[in-house]
């Protein structure tokens, strides 16, 4: 491969709708939800919404650009990308996407975006957007006739091996939500706030041993979006930009539809090894210098795979890294300062993004100290997924 | 549960599998066996392939528990299913693993990573068959 081209990009504003439990946004419509996202960020940018010429999504996003075009009064419209493949691990193509379209001048000013409305629940999909009920595909046919029915057994599937292999226990699963529940205290804007126990963990209902509904999630609506341009542009810009050091695409080798036969030393693992070796190689960092870890926390699991998989502990030693508080926000590796998936809201990790950059602004509700560089990464679920460095421009 | 899709590339299996067989791909190039069914050979990229004949034992590499919510319902206690990954017996190439149930597994604590298993095939349809396990005790 030639070499990458870091920090040619740049995360110039953030915004959202108005997030609310499942369905309740229904009315408002995908598209009205993604244009409250996307006038929200290019307000924060100092930037008018005629000005935005491209567009990227993911996780099939059946919210319509030319629309969204339409409804912004684009004049220019430049780009469109949808990632192929990767549902809702596919966050970091469709960086991927933003990047390469400003890096390498095919549009100015390209949102990112991701609206959600859960009429269709995809923690009861029996596929990827298959409900229960409906007709099932091929490609879950040696999946779904066996009763796996739920996003929750893929990853207990695999926390279940974690435990058996490693001694990982429902305690260790029970610390990614509490510190999940601790740091949305301080986010108003989190769904969740209020504080939990390992007993009120050990006490919820069972939903895939080893995991309870406290493992799992919530169920959402609502859209997020982000700005990305040049560092050239950006100087013209409002915020201090943001850089994209690095952005990975990569797949996991032998991972289909929750095929299950990745090679033994990738199955306890969100599938990532190679997405980390991508990433920090072409972003010239490494573990060591991250300051703020946003991880996709639909399942506890996915977190303590994800220290292991990104480089921050060895592997199988998730459950101890977590029990000693080092994701805790006076941690050694903060993760999910405002809340992820599990406490803030479920909008397949693009809310990630936003704290990341947020961190490297420092204006979070729940600030690392002196954070310069933020990691985001994928979870398990469909391929390819990947991961996005940013880096601080001060 | 939902009937399986039944396929060129699958329907092989579904009926061994009503014979009393655990048939899964094997590659006409280089012999390796493979699963779930897949157009092209994950080791050598031949598209060519044939169906093989496992002796059917295997070995849980991992399992969950699902509440049943149906019979849980009409039972009027907690009933649930496991859903097992099985990493088979006799098999060339990278270890080939099935998801499937171990039916004779019915409370929690009856099954462990490592459990030894044998095949028991459930009907569907006409003259087929899904490939599941049970407990060699």
């Amino acid at each position: 491969m030639a070499e990458f081209q870091r920090d040619a990009a740049c995360i110039v504003g953030i915004g959202h709708s108005a997030y609310g439990s499942r369905g309740s946004l229904a009315d408002l419509g995908l598209s009205r939800l993604a244009l409250d996202a996307v006038h929200d960020a290019c307000r924060d940018a100092g930037l008018d919404v005629r000005d935005v010429d491209g567009f990227t999504g993911y996780c099939d996003d059946p919210t319509w650009p030319a629309e969204l075009a339409v409804s912004l009064g684009t004049s220019e419209f430049r780009y469109s990308g949808l990632v192929w493949g990767g549902r809702g691990s596919g966050l970091p193509g469709a960086v991927t996407n933003a990047y390469m379209a400003v890096a390498s001048g095919l549009a100015n000013h390209v949102v990112i975006v991701r609206s959600l409305i859960q009429k269709v629940r995809l923690g009861q999909s029996v596929g990827a957007g298959v409900q229960p009920g409906d007709p099932i595909p091929l490609s879950v046919s040696y999946t779904a006739p066996f009763g796996m029915a739920l996003p929750a057994a893929i990853y207990a599937l695999k926390a279940q091996r974690h435990m058996a292999l490693y001694g990982t226990t429902p305690d260790h699963l029970a610390e990614i939500t509490i510190n999940a529940r601790r740091n949305a205290v301080n986010n108003p804007d989190a769904r969740f706030r209020t504080e939990i126990t390992v007993e009120d963990h050990h006490a919820s209902r069972l939903v895939a041993d080893p995991l309870r509904l406290l493992d799992c999630c919530m169920e959402s609506d609502g859209a997020a979006a982000l700005i990305v341009t040049t560092p050239e542009r950006a100087a013209d810009l409002r915020q201090p930009p943001v850089y994209i050091s690095a952005v990975s695409m990569t797949g996991e080798y032998k991972w289909g539809t929750a095929s299950f036969n990745t090679v033994d030393e990738d199955f306890v693992s969100t599938g990532h090894r190679r997405a980390a070796r991508d990433l920090y190689d072409r972003a010239g960092l490494g573990p060591g210098d991250v300051d703020v870890a946003l991880f996709y926390d639909a399942f506890t699991p996915s977190v303590i795979m994800s220290l292991e998989d990104w480089g921050f502990c060895g592997i199988g030693e998730g459950g101890p890294f977590v029990a000693e508080g080092r994701i805790r926000r006076e941690g050694s590796v903060p993760v999910n300062p405002h809340g992820g998936n599990l406490a803030e809201v479920y909008l397949q990790g693009i809310t990630h993004l936003l704290e990341g950059v947020r961190q490297l602004r420092g204006t979070s509700c729940n600030q690392v100290d002196g954070a310069a560089v933020a990691l985001y990464g994928s979870g398990v679920g469909a391929s390819p997924g990947g991961g996005v460095l940013l880096r601080s421009s001060t | 549960m939902p009937d399986p899709v039944v396929a060129p590339v699958n329907e092989g299996m579904w009926r061994a599998a009503a014979d009393g067989r655990l048939d899964v791909q094997r590659c006409s190039g280089c012999g390796a066996h493979r699963y779930p069914p897949t157009d092209g050979c994950y080791r050598c990229s031949c598209l060519e392939w044939e169906w093989s004949t496992l002796p059917g034992t295997g070995t849980v590499y991992t399992y969950t528990w699902i509440p049943d919510t149906t019979r849980t319902a009409d039972l009027g206690r907690e009933v649930r299913y496991n859903v097992a990954i099985v990493t088979l017996d006799g098999t060339e190439g990278e270890p080939v693993r099935v998801l499937s149930n171990v039916v004779d597994a019915l409370e929690l604590g009856d099954l462990d990573v490592g459990q030894a298993v044998e095949p028991a095939f459930i009907p569907f349809g006409t003259n087929l068959a899904l490939p599941c396990f049970r407990r060699r005790l």
